[in-house]
């Protein structure tokens, strides 16, 4: 353990262990997705269900994983923002989305029953 | 009452400051504060930024149904791009070439090579299919090869087009992309009876143009277009001409020039375009391309340099930056063929091959030069309209290039400005839905979307002005300009 629940590994991997009471699955998927360019990323879980991400690095590129690391502990509370506001008030937008294309749904129904 | 926060997304663009958007494209700058505020719903309704986040439909504190009401409105708005299907029906009468260019994106023919020339059976069957879209205007676009090696075919299309439209009664008109060298005073004096523009190539000063388009025959084309571009002038009107520039890795530190070129040939706009990775240019990639980075960087300092040139009173337009600043700042929708969600795929532009193969961009055919038919939606010598265009495999490919359901486009803050283009991600990721984290055109969208944006939000008066001339198309009057 070397910071904030950072851990590095003898081979230079490093592992960030996540709580899935705090982070849901979801935002962790989107936060791992925008690192891809940076290192290699893989999401499992250990014994005790902790979800744990293990970054490794591209040999082509010289970032330093425990940075990316921190990067990513941001970049994940702003996606469980964006997954919060999305469960609480996303059914919004889809009635929003409904109801600018109500007037086209007289010609789905015509187009159907023809 | 407490307020309900209605949807939104948002990029934090400093420590201090979040970006936020709705569906509508509305956007407003807050504090970090603020937004943190905002989304714990602790915001007083008596604060500033309260009153302008309601103001723009990112929370409500009274009746939801309205509001919802006035989104919608503005969200059909902008996809009203949409209602009309496919406009943009681009045709290729030959792919044999007179030019040589060194980034060619369409694998062209030399001139002497037999075959890759349209009949006019298959030009005849390409006009009933276009007459058969719905949209109300159609555009029909002269792509090459050099289209001007078979202007009878071009005649062809263009009778049979207007012969056909006097029953259809669509809003026609016929643009000629051509390199110009062919053109001739009795081709101009057939094509000042129709309703004719010329798009040409033009990529900088007369050694830079030299160096990225010679023709087979002579090293040197600028003189050659030059002189045509007058001639078409005199013949069509000033503005019957515009021309596209391509930046190469020798342009790239040279764009001031090729703007500077714009102007002395008597143009009033460009559109600074990077290179596309298809074709030859795929092929020689090595010492043409660049880093996007590089190009992200010089297309600022030469829009910066441009601006500059409409505060001192010359109004030149840049035609990248104007379509995303029409999206930003108007309610308006702009539809762009490489850049819409969803893609303008064949639902706005569709391109037919001199041999009848339709495909579902231009970009679409120079992957099948290379002999990948991917994109090929079917032939028109023995495929119907609805066979061509209510595919499975249209509809999947559409239904694949919506922001609203692509992996980190889904939530990007910057979503509304943006566009999907599914043949481009394949060409350069291997797959129609792309990963952003790796792909150049989201770094390049989204880092010019956001220069636009710190311009735009560090609100000098006389930049705005200049911004709203390019999206009216009007000039500033004199009194408005000055130095920056």
């Amino acid at each position: 353990m070397t910071h904030q629940g950072i851990k590095v590994l003898d081979d230079g991997t490093v592992l960030v262990e996540l709580t899935g009471s705090i982070y849901s699955l979801e935002a962790i998927r989107a936060t791992t997705y925008k690192f891809t360019d940076r290192c290699y990323i893989k999401i499992d879980t250990n014994s005790d269900r902790v979800i744990c991400v293990c970054f490794s690095k591209k040999t082509e590129l010289g970032h330093n994983l425990e940075t990316i690391a921190k990067e990513f502990y941001n970049e994940l509370v702003d996606q469980q923002v964006r997954v919060d506001i999305e469960q609480r008030f996303g059914d919004i937008r889809n009635l929003i989305v409904r109801k600018a294309f109500s007037s086209i749904e007289p010609i789905n129904k015509k187009g159907k029953s023809s | 009452m407490p307020y309900r926060l209605l949807p939104l997304r948002f990029d934090r663009i400093n420590v201090h400051e979040v970006f936020v958007c709705n569906e509508a494209g509305e956007f407003l700058v807050l504090h970090a504060n603020d937004f943190s505020m905002l989304v714990n719903q602790q915001l007083t309704s008596k604060s500033s930024s309260f009153l302008d986040l309601k103001a723009k439909q990112f929370l409500t504190d009274t009746e939801l149904e309205p509001v919802i009401e006035m989104l919608a409105t503005k969200y059909r708005t902008k996809k009203s791009f949409l209602d009309n299907f496919t406009a943009l029906h681009m045709v290729v009468p030959t792919l044999k070439c007179n030019s040589n260019c060194k980034y060619c994106q369409v694998s062209r023919k030399d001139v002497t090579t037999k075959g890759f020339t349209m009949n006019k059976t298959t030009a005849r069957r390409i006009v009933d299919l276009i007459f058969k879209s719905p949209s109300p205007c159609i555009k029909i676009e002269f792509q090459g090869g050099e289209p001007l090696l078979e202007f009878r075919i071009i005649k062809y299309i263009i009778e049979y087009a207007e012969w056909v439209n006097l029953f259809k009664k669509k809003d026609l008109e016929f643009v000629i992309c051509t390199n110009l060298t062919l053109m001739t005073d009795k081709m101009l004096r057939y094509l000042k009876g129709h309703r004719i523009y010329i798009s040409t190539s033009l990529d900088g000063p007369k050694d830079l143009h030299n160096m990225n388009r010679p023709l087979q025959n002579d090293s040197d084309s600028y003189n050659l277009l030059i002189d045509r571009i007058k001639l078409c002038r005199n013949y069509l009107g000033n503005d019957s001409v515009s021309a596209l520039m391509t930046t190469t890795r020798h342009s790239l530190s040279r764009l001031n020039d090729v703007v500077d070129e714009y102007l002395s040939q008597g143009f009033n706009s460009i559109f600074i375009r990077s290179l596309n990775p298809y074709g030859f240019a795929k092929k020689d990639g090595e010492s043409f391309t660049y880093k996007i980075e590089d190009f992200i960087n010089a297309y600022k300092k030469t829009l910066n340099y441009i601006i500059d040139i409409n505060l001192r009173g010359t109004h030149f337009v840049e035609g990248f930056a104007t379509l995303l600043l029409t999206r930003i700042l108007t309610p308006f929708s702009t539809g762009f063929v490489d850049m819409q969600s969803p893609a303008g795929v064949a639902i706005s532009g569709v391109i037919y091959n001199y041999d009848g193969n339709v495909y579902v961009s231009d970009e679409a055919r120079m992957l099948a030069s290379t002999g990948d038919k991917n994109f090929l939606m079917g032939n028109v010598n023995n495929k119907t309209y609805p066979e061509l265009f209510n595919s499975e495999f249209l509809c999947s490919l559409i239904s694949k290039s919506c922001l609203e359901c692509l992996p980190e486009c889904s939530w990007c803050a910057y979503q509304s400005f943006c566009g999907a283009d599914p043949v481009r991600n394949y060409s350069e990721q291997g797959d129609i839905i792309g990963n952003r984290a790796t792909s150049e055109v989201c770094k390049k969208n989204k880092e010019i979307i956001k220069f636009l944006l710190d311009l735009v939000k560090n609100g000098d008066q006389r930049v705005q002005k200049v911004f709203w001339s390019w999206i009216t198309r009007h000039p500033i009057s004199p009194e408005k300009g000055g130095d920056r």
